[in-house]
């Protein structure tokens, strides 16, 4: 890997919503990427975002986090508003754990939800969409329209299933979120895939999969490493901005386990360390659960 | 610069002899050509052709033991810049800061915690290193004191905080003979401090701001006859701490400046971020880590951590083997065996939670193998089976016997039986067919 | 000699026969009759009768034969291990009948050549079924039924196997089977082992030793192939327990070790093997591609018989394909050489992406939604002799990948290895009946081997009977091939870290890294260009 800095690419920039000016109705948009070296290395405010995952139906959200927000998790939109205006989240990331029931066909509320927490935040917006294969096109479809012109980050695209929310991402002018089951060249080989279907460079975020610390984490951390060092040297097909989000992170042994006083502590502290580790591995946004986890990803991000 | 293999077979005797403990003189070639052989085990070659291929067999950083007997920490002697180039090898120390103003009773106890902190993982136990005493008394008897409360280094290592040397006169003449490590030589007092090293025989912090101060200072203090040092690059932020870390690190390994080929040095409480600094530290190279006292949910955290990133990565990705419940499974739910291979498990995991099918993945160990592979290989046996079933008591979380194996797995079935006394179940040969399959056949 | 695919080599064989005319025995002259015979084999340029062992079955017979020709005999003398051995002494002259047989030992088939050592001639060719097939499919099998006490069974089905070849060409040569004085046999480690009756149990788990690997030599007798009693059997050395006999053959028939520049060779069925070196060093590797490239595993696919298809084309506007059957006949199947254009070729026409997953935004009446996975119409109901459609399922391109990628990684691993770049490979050798109907360009458009142009891609077709009769006829490399096995570095795949790295990034036409493949990404342009935004837009 050559060390003269010039030399090196950049990653790619990818804008994340729309002001008025814009064409959007967010008070603020983002871009992430843009770095030409080694995490930490140089010193650009406002790239490494803290995002907090939010959901549609609790039924499928881990305890800890139902027990913390209580019923704010019985309506998404105040939910939404809570991540930016009290938790102090960059970006809030909407779950439809909806999809998960069997035989859902609610389409017209998740284009109503999204638009719901459109309304209710200001800043950029991430929609997670189906956990479905079938529901994909339709889900995509609504929430990709309900969200026109406010450059969502559409997830999620994985190999054998990336044409829908890539039709989407194209229609409504969205980017793509493509995740690869924690390996370099499989990442890659998304990113090919969706260029070959015409979603431009600069609009996606790769997501490597992220293990939970202590269940794998260390592959994510590594292949993440490989990922940005192959970016650097000049691979175009790497070169995009990282996502990561340690979602089963909330849901492991020592958390699950944990007493109840210090239940909350560990998922935090358990929380906390994955995503300041993938900070550090490379991501530009981390998605995180747990509420309090927000604020001191945010404080170690600024010393 | 790296030979390559043909390059260096070319100057080995090509005798296919065998002695090196290689087959052929090519496989030995191919191994010394990633680092992996001793140039020494061939006994043909004549001292220049050993030279040319031996290279500088200097370790690139210094392996520095700190504290002495059983729980003595050895911290250096890392080859890479990134663990996924072949791996980290020796884990950070830990250690915990006490200071000498404190009460007798807020030392011992910190001191206790040290002590007492295990974490069992993955068959390994996690504990944290040791203390570390830092002088604010300004009176170096208490300094003294504080340092035989933490045990004067016999029980724990110890290292010892403070740029006065006449404090380290009084804290060295107690704790001097267990090797704590002194903090630290600065350009101000490095003469004092390297006398004083060298008379204990023990490791010393150097510390400086910036790379190329720290190497000057560094070789001003190995000249003077202090061997292990440790370098504290005295960092401005923890950002600051990240890239002059992977800076000093790229240098040793790199060898372009070997006068900085010594394990790192990070005060984690320097910034009001110990958790973050830890994390920075674990990640990006330190060999010594001094923190405050940690809650039980961050030392968890940070000693899982610092495993997982020490971990060997070039064993093939495999998943820990055991018992995964997923979506919530009762005493009905189907237990569906499988291999520990990690592209296995991700794969069967995303159709089982999809499927929003209650269920127990029952994960054995196959050393990284897929199914087809483990079976054919001879590594996923009925005995392997049966003994599984037993260690992650596997009986206790299901009131039935039934056992669903995979469809490639079906010529073991037979022997499955007989060896675990479960009924076995073939399920279909691909993932994607199983939650179809559960749906149908599954009823507990 | 001519040997197929081999230049002219010198007919060197390691058995002569020496016609001799000797002074009967009398009162002054009472040297014992093997003593005389064998100097008179020395004066007629034949070795010192102290180095020549003479086995008691020949003594047994040799007072009658001397006497009843009136001591005018023609005496076979065979170079063995260590000496000479006196295999036969015929009555008269029969110096113009000495044959040898070159052997495939195949898991699946057997292959014999006859072919005279006195001129090199082949006389005559068979093949015919392992009859091993009844104890198990594969090598995995076989080696479990021989452990549940069927060495002895496997031993006399393999000897019988071999007899049968060598009966049908020696009727068909017009010779007996007695007259076969030399046999060479090239078969795989597990094979060989099971032929000469020594258990192989210990190869099929860690560590997978063998109990010998190097060049054995025993009588026909003792094993009982069906040539003369004291023939001598001769079985091919081998490197590891993966790499056998058949591969140092394969090796010796693409005259690898005889060039300066390096050759990659690779053996492509259920398990592959790949070989790549030159005089000066030698690597090798092998693993398991999976069944898929010869058609199993495969809805519709099936052996390279009769009535399976075994090219195709696929017009990239129309996607109708265009297909030939082996013999001309109605489709039945698709057999290794049709799956990989097949591959190719919806590739090209944008039918499938790099992954094999077919477009089911595609609207197009060959393309759907099949029972389980998506497929691709190959042949209408009408058109095939099956009385059903044939199609190819998502699936089934899937194991395709997966198969090319364990063989394209093994390939890139020898390569890393040795520190070579593909572009360093002056040539490539198919070995094995995969390489003989498979289209060159195709198998680099799916990146099935590292990019090299096409004519510089050969096919040696049976290496192993190519070999074996190499060694048969010239002695000289056939004392060359114990060195040559000693020789070759193997690479254990499953100890190589990388080699997963690599085996996902060939799960991909043709690979991840694109750059590997410039002329097939600048083809692939063409024909997207060509497309027009068809295959883009959707
Ligand atoms: C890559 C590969 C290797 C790699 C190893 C990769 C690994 N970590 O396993 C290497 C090169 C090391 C290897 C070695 C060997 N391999 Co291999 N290998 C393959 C290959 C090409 C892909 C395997 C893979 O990645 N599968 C993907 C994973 C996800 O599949 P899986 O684990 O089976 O899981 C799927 C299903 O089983 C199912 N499933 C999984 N769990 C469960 C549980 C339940 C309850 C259910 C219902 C379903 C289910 O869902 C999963 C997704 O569909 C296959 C060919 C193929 N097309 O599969 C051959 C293959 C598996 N290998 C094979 C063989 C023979 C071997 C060797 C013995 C070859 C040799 N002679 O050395 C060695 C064994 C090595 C050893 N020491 O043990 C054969 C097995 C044939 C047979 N008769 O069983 C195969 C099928 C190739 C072939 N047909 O010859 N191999
Ligand atoms: S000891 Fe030396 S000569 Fe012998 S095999 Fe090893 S490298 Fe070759």
């Amino acid at each position: 890997m050559t060390e003269k800095s010039d030399e090196r690419m950049a990653i790619r920039e990818v804008r994340l919503g729309a002001t008025q000016a814009e064409g959007g109705t967010r008070e603020v948009s983002c871009v992430i990427g843009g770095e030409r070296s080694l995490p930490f290395s140089e010193r650009t405010p406002g790239r490494l975002l803290v995002a907090l995952e939010i959901c549609d139906d609790p039924r499928f959200w881990p305890p800890v986090v139902r027990d913390y927000v209580g019923d704010l998790a019985n309506n998404t939109d105040e939910w939404a508003r809570a991540a930016e205006r009290t938790y102090g989240a960059d970006l809030v990331r909407l779950n439809f754990t909806s999809t998960k029931q069997r035989g859902f066909n609610a389409f017209d509320a998740i284009a109503a939800t999204t638009e719901a927490v459109l309304a209710a935040t200001a800043r950029p917006l991430i929609v997670e969409g189906s956990n479905e294969p079938e529901l994909d096109s339709e889900v995509f479809r609504r929430c990709g329209e309900a969200g026109e012109g406010e450059r969502l980050l559409l997830g999620t695209a994985e190999a054998d299933r990336y044409r829908s929310v890539a039709a989407a991402a194209l229609a409504y002018g969205h980017a793509v979120i493509a995740q690869s089951p924690i390996d370099v060249n499989l990442a890659k080989q998304l990113n090919i895939l969706l260029r070959e279907t015409g979603v431009p460079q600069d609009r996606i975020v790769i997501d490597p999969y992220t293990g939970a610390l202590g269940y794998g984490f260390e592959y994510t951390y590594s292949v993440m490493e490989r990922i940005r060092l192959a970016a650097l040297s000049g691979d175009a097909d790497l070169a995009m901005p990282m996502i990561s989000a340690p979602t089963d992170t909330l849901s492991v042994r020592e958390v699950r386990e944990a007493a109840p006083a210090d239940r909350e502590a560990m998922a935090v502290a358990w929380e906390f360390y994955t995503a300041y580790a993938a900070f550090v591995a490379g991501a530009s946004i981390v998605c995180v659960r747990h509420p309090l986890t927000v604020e001191r990803l945010k404080k170690a991000l600024e010393v | 610069m790296a030979m390559k293999a043909l390059d260096i077979y070319k100057h080995l005797p090509k005798t296919n002899c065998k002695r090196c403990g290689y087959p052929t003189c090519l496989a030995f070639a191919m191994k010394l050509a990633i680092g992996k052989a001793d140039i020494e085990a061939c006994p043909d070659l004549d001292p220049d052709t050993k030279t040319l291929l031996g290279g500088v067999t200097r370790p690139l950083v210094r392996l520095v033991e700190v504290g002495a007997g059983e729980r003595s920490i050895a911290v250096g002697e890392e080859f890479v810049l990134f663990r996924h180039e072949k791996t980290f090898y020796h884990p950070p120390g830990i250690m915990v800061q006490v200071s000498d103003a404190w009460s007798e009773d807020e030392v011992r106890s910190v001191v206790e915690t040290v002590k007492e902190t295990v974490v069992h993982r993955v068959g390994q136990d996690l504990v944290l290193n040791g203390v570390a005493v830092k002088y604010e008394s300004n009176r170096p008897d208490r300094f003294a004191e504080a340092v035989a409360l933490s045990g004067g280094g016999s029980s724990l290592p110890l290292a010892l905080i403070a740029d006065d040397p006449a404090a380290f006169e009084a804290a060295l003449a107690a704790a001097g003979q267990y090797r704590p490590l002194v903090h630290a030589a600065t350009e101000e007092n490095w003469e004092a401090l390297t006398a004083l090293a060298k008379r204990y025989g023990c490791p010393l912090a150097v510390r400086a701001a910036g790379p190329a101060e720290l190497a000057v200072l560094a070789v001003k203090c190995a000249e003077a006859g202090v061997p292990d040092l440790v370098l504290d690059p005295a960092p401005l932020s923890l950002s600051d701490f990240i890239a002059t870390a992977t800076e000093i690190r790229r240098a040793a390994v790199g060898r372009t400046e070997p006068a900085l080929g010594y394990p790192l040095y990070l005060d984690a409480g320097a910034f009001g971020e110990t958790d973050a600094a830890l994390a920075a530290g674990i990640l990006k190279y330190a060999g010594i880590i001094v923190t405050l006292p940690l809650s039980p949910a961050s030392r968890g955290a940070a000693l899982t951590l610092r495993q997982n990133i020490y971990t060997d990565p070039q064993k093939p990705i495999q998943v820990m083997p055991g018992i995964y419940p997923i979506n919530e499974p009762g005493p009905a739910a189907p237990v569906l065996l499988t291999v520990n291979f990690s592209l296995t498990y991700f794969t069967l995991l995303g159709y089982l939670e999809a499927s929003r099918i209650p269920c127990y993945l029952f994960i054995a160990d196959t050393e990284g193998l897929s199914v087809l592979t483990a079976v054919a290989g001879g590594k996923l046996t009925e005995t392997l089976v049966a003994d599984s079933l037993k260690k992650f008591g596997v009986a206790e979380l299901v009131d039935h016997r039934f056992l669903v194996i995979p469809g490639y797995a079906a010529p073991l079935s037979g022997k499955i039986e007989d060896a675990t006394g479960w009924k076995v179940l073939v399920g279909p040969r691909d993932a994607a067919d199983l939650p179809g399959y559960l749906e149908k056949e599954w009823k507990a | 000699v001519e040997i197929p695919g081999m230049q002219e080599i010198p007919l060197n064989p390691a058995v002569r026969k020496y016609e001799v005319r000797l002074e009967p025995p009398s009162l002054e002259d009472t040297t014992p009759d093997l003593g005389r015979l064998l100097e008179g084999i020395e004066r007629q340029g034949g070795p010192p009768p102290n180095r020549v062992y003479a086995p008691l079955g020949v003594l047994c017979s040799l007072p009658q034969v001397l006497r009843r020709s009136g001591w005018h005999v023609t005496a076979t003398v065979a170079l063995v291990p260590g000496g000479y051995r006196l295999s036969s002494v015929d009555e008269g002259d029969t110096t113009g009948r000495l044959y040898g047989a070159a052997v495939d030992l195949g898991t699946t088939t057997i292959v014999a050549y006859i072919r005279s050592l006195v001129d090199g001639r082949i006389l005559a060719t068979a093949s015919n079924y392992n009859r091993q097939i009844s104890c198990g499919e594969d090598i995995l099998s076989r080696v479990n039924f021989s452990r549940r006490s069927g060495l002895a069974r496997l031993q006399q089905l393999a000897a019988e196997s071999i007899n049968e070849a060598l009966t049908t060409a020696a009727d068909a040569a017009g010779i007996d089977r007695e007259e076969i004085l030399e046999v060479m046999i090239a078969g795989n480690t597990v094979m060989t082992h099971l032929l000469l009756g020594i258990d192989p149990a210990y190869m099929i788990a860690e560590p997978y030793i063998p109990v010998v690997r190097r060049m054995l030599s025993t009588a026909a007798g003792r094993i009982g192939i069906a040539a003369h009693t004291n023939a001598g059997v001769y079985t091919f050395p081998a490197v590891s327990n993966f790499i056998g006999g058949d591969i140092i053959a394969d090796i010796l028939a693409a005259g690898m070790a005889e060039r300066e520049e390096a050759t990659l060779m690779v053996d492509i069925g259920t398990n592959f093997e790949a070989v790549l070196g030159n005089s000066d060093w030698m690597l090798s590797c092998a693993g398991a591609a999976g069944p898929a490239l010869e058609g199993g595993e495969v809805l519709f696919g099936m052996r390279a018989n009769p009535g399976a298809i075994e090219r195709v084309r696929i017009d990239p506007d129309t996607l109708a394909p265009s297909v030939s059957t082996i013999n001309g006949l109605r489709p039945r199947g698709i057999c290794g050489s049709g799956l990989i254009d097949l591959l190719a070729e919806l590739f090209r026409a944008c039918v499938i992406d790099r992954t094999g997953g077919i477009n089911l935004e595609l609207d197009h009446p060959r393309i759907r939604k099949g029972q389980y996975y998506p497929e691709y119409v190959v042949a209408w109901k009408e058109e095939t002799s099956i009385g059903k459609e044939i199609v190819i399922t998502e699936n089934d391109i899937k194991s395709l990948i997966m198969s090319k990628a364990a063989i394209h990684a093994a390939c890139m691993t020898l390569l890393d290895a040795a520190g070579l770049a593909p572009g360093d490979i002056s040539r490539v050798c198919f070995s094995g009946a995969f390489g003989n109907y498979l289209n060159k360009e195709n198998a680099v458009t799916i990146g099935l081997i590292p990019e090299i142009p096409p004519e510089c891609i050969e096919n040696i077709g049976n290496g192993a009977i190519t070999g074996a009769n190499i060694a048969l006829v010239d002695r000289r490399r056939r004392k060359e091939l114990d060195g040559l096995a000693r020789r070759i570095t193997y690479i254990e795949l499953n100890a190589d870290p990388s080699f997963m790295d690599r085996y996902t990034s060939s799960c991909f036409l043709p690979h991840t890294d694109i750059a590997l493949f410039p002329h097939v990404q600048q083809t692939l342009e063409a024909c997207r260009a060509k497309q027009g935004v068809r295959s883009w837009q959707a």
